[in-house]
């Protein structure tokens, strides 16, 4: 599903990714983690197009990253971050049906799927609520919701519970675990919550020195 | 270190939109439009800045094109003044007299006017008494000569001395005032044109400026749309369709104040002065749709140069 070959990637002469290898088969849970400045949201926005300016090959779903648009491959790849990305002044249906409105679905189809992936989340009844309204936890639900609304293929998720006490953290990563066993949707997860990850039994990849490690 | 690989079935590839692409299209221009709408009402402030810009912009436009026609027909009218008008008289051919006239070193330009001819400047000029009108038709008007005389400050000398010739029944000639009027004209028509220009620019600029502010504004929305798999070109053709939608609204505005200009005004003049100004309805009408369209080309052109960089960086 995603495969980077000989990726490198340097900022102002400072190499950060220095030749990434790894392949992660489609439906993987895999972790990447590594400290801080290593280089893990580097990876993760090569993968979705945050970052265009790098060397090497990366393939997602077995295309070349480069010879897709832009837009594609974000349709492919749902995204959530530590700092949720929610739009203030849409309520919780908005923001998640956001999603579909940017590609153009039908109004019906958006709100039987919002409804659905909210009722999945556990934020049923919750829609007409402002993301101000909400707790941390609850937030990144809504991410969620807002990330898999299009059906993605793979789940990028950069540092997703850096933001939250240590049982919603548990919960988020429980509910991504579930989306990934049942839907088979592959999941990237980009942490440094080291303790927290140990409950999870899945693939983890390191980058230290700007290398990948199993 | 233990690595555990979890591997699950591969789900097929989902269908992410539904029905034709139209459809698609159709939904995507209703989402926009919905977001234009919020768009315009987040950034109100600078939205009215820039609807009133555009509405002083174009209604100097619209009003200085109206007064250019207007201004034209004094300068048509003027032009028939300034010329020195000759009647001959009924035993002499008057095409024999233009030609004596006509190889003279004072004149510049020599044209015979008909009876006919004269109807039809009578017939404009009672085309609002036409009893009057009337009158004429049945009369016995002469046909007379229109000389243009190379050096205009000779025009009072050259017509005393045509008065004075055998043959020439009467002279009329205009007043000094009407040449400095034909010059003053032009120098108003050339300047106002930049005068325009340089509303007009700022007009684009302002439209610009408050684009950038509303990207500013909307930088978070963008790049979750972006993010969410929007085409960069769907995102930055909602500004565009925003910059369009200001920019009509400030035209329409202006293109009413150009048409009560003209009613309250111009029409006023038309009626008083028959003989000099000829307003048509197309030429308003066309002054009033050029304004429309000039406004949403503003707005245009406006949104595409502030969002250029997003397209390059978003």
């Amino acid at each position: 599903m995603i495969q980077m070959k000989h990726v490198e990637k340097s900022y102002r002469g400072v190499p950060v990714l220095t030749d990434v290898n790894f392949t992660i088969e489609p439906g993987e849970f895999v972790f990447l983690k590594g400290s801080s400045g290593s280089g893990k949201s580097t990876l993760l926005k090569i993968l979705y197009r945050d970052i265009e300016d790098y060397r090497g090959e990366v393939h997602l779903n077995g295309q070349a990253l480069r010879s897709m648009p832009r837009y594609e491959t974000r349709r492919i790849t749902g995204t959530i971050f530590q700092s949720f990305e929610l739009l203030d002044r849409k309520t919780v249906y908005e923001n998640v049906a956001l999603a579909g409105e940017v590609v153009g679905r039908s109004e019906r189809e958006i709100k039987a799927e919002t409804m659905n992936l909210l009722d999945r989340v556990g934020l049923a009844g919750k829609e007409d609520r402002f993301p101000h309204e909400l707790s941390g936890g609850e937030q990144q639900r809504v991410a969620i919701a807002r990330a898999l609304l299009n059906k993605p293929l793979v789940l990028l998720a950069d540092e997703p519970t850096g933001n939250l006490d240590p049982e919603n953290a548990e919960m988020i990563l429980d509910l991504l675990k579930k989306f990934n066993e049942s839907e088979g949707i592959t999941m990237f997860i980009v942490t440094h919550a080291e303790e927290l990850t140990r409950k999870f039994s899945a693939r983890t990849l390191y980058v230290q020195g700007g290398r990948i490690q199993e | 270190m233990k690595i555990t690989k979890v591997v699950t079935p591969q789900t097929p590839p989902v269908q992410r939109t539904s029905g034709p692409p139209s459809s698609a299209a159709f939904q995507l221009l209703k989402y926009y439009m919905r977001d234009v709408q919020e768009g315009i009402r987040r950034n109100a402030g600078a939205a009215l800045a820039t609807i009133l810009l555009i509405f002083i912009s174009l209604t100097i436009t619209g009003a200085m094109v109206l007064l250019k026609t207007g201004v034209d027909d004094v300068i048509r009218y003027l032009n028939d003044q300034v010329k020195i008008k000759v009647f001959v008289d009924r035993q002499v051919d008057t095409e024999q007299v233009a030609n004596i006239l006509a190889g003279t070193s004072f004149v510049k330009h020599v044209e015979v006017e008909t009876r006919e001819d004269a109807l039809t400047k009578l017939q404009r000029l009672f085309r609002n008494m036409p009893h009057l009108f009337e009158s004429f038709r049945g009369s016995n008007l002469p046909d007379a000569i229109l000389i243009e005389l190379a050096d205009q400050s000779q025009v009072e000398t050259v017509a005393r001395e045509l008065a004075a010739t055998k043959g020439i029944t009467d002279v009329i000639y205009a007043q000094e005032f009407a040449a400095q009027v034909l010059h003053w004209s032009n120098l108003i028509s050339t300047y106002g044109g930049i005068v325009l220009l340089i509303f007009l620019l700022a007009s684009v600029l302002t439209v610009g400026i408050a684009m950038n502010l509303s990207l500013y504004q909307r930088q978070k929305d963008i790049r979750v749309k972006l993010l969410l798999g929007a085409k960069e070109s769907h995102v930055r053709g909602q500004f565009l369709l925003e910059g369009v939608i200001i920019g009509f609204i400030g035209s329409l505005l202006s293109a009413c104040a150009v048409y009560l200009i003209y009613d309250y005004a111009l029409y006023e003049l038309q009626i008083r002065f028959s003989a000099v100004f000829d307003f048509s309805a197309l030429s308003l009408n066309l002054t009033l749709l050029g304004v429309i369209l000039f406004g949403m080309l503003i707005g245009l052109i406006g949104t595409y140069l502030s969002t250029g960089k997003m397209m390059k960086h978003g």
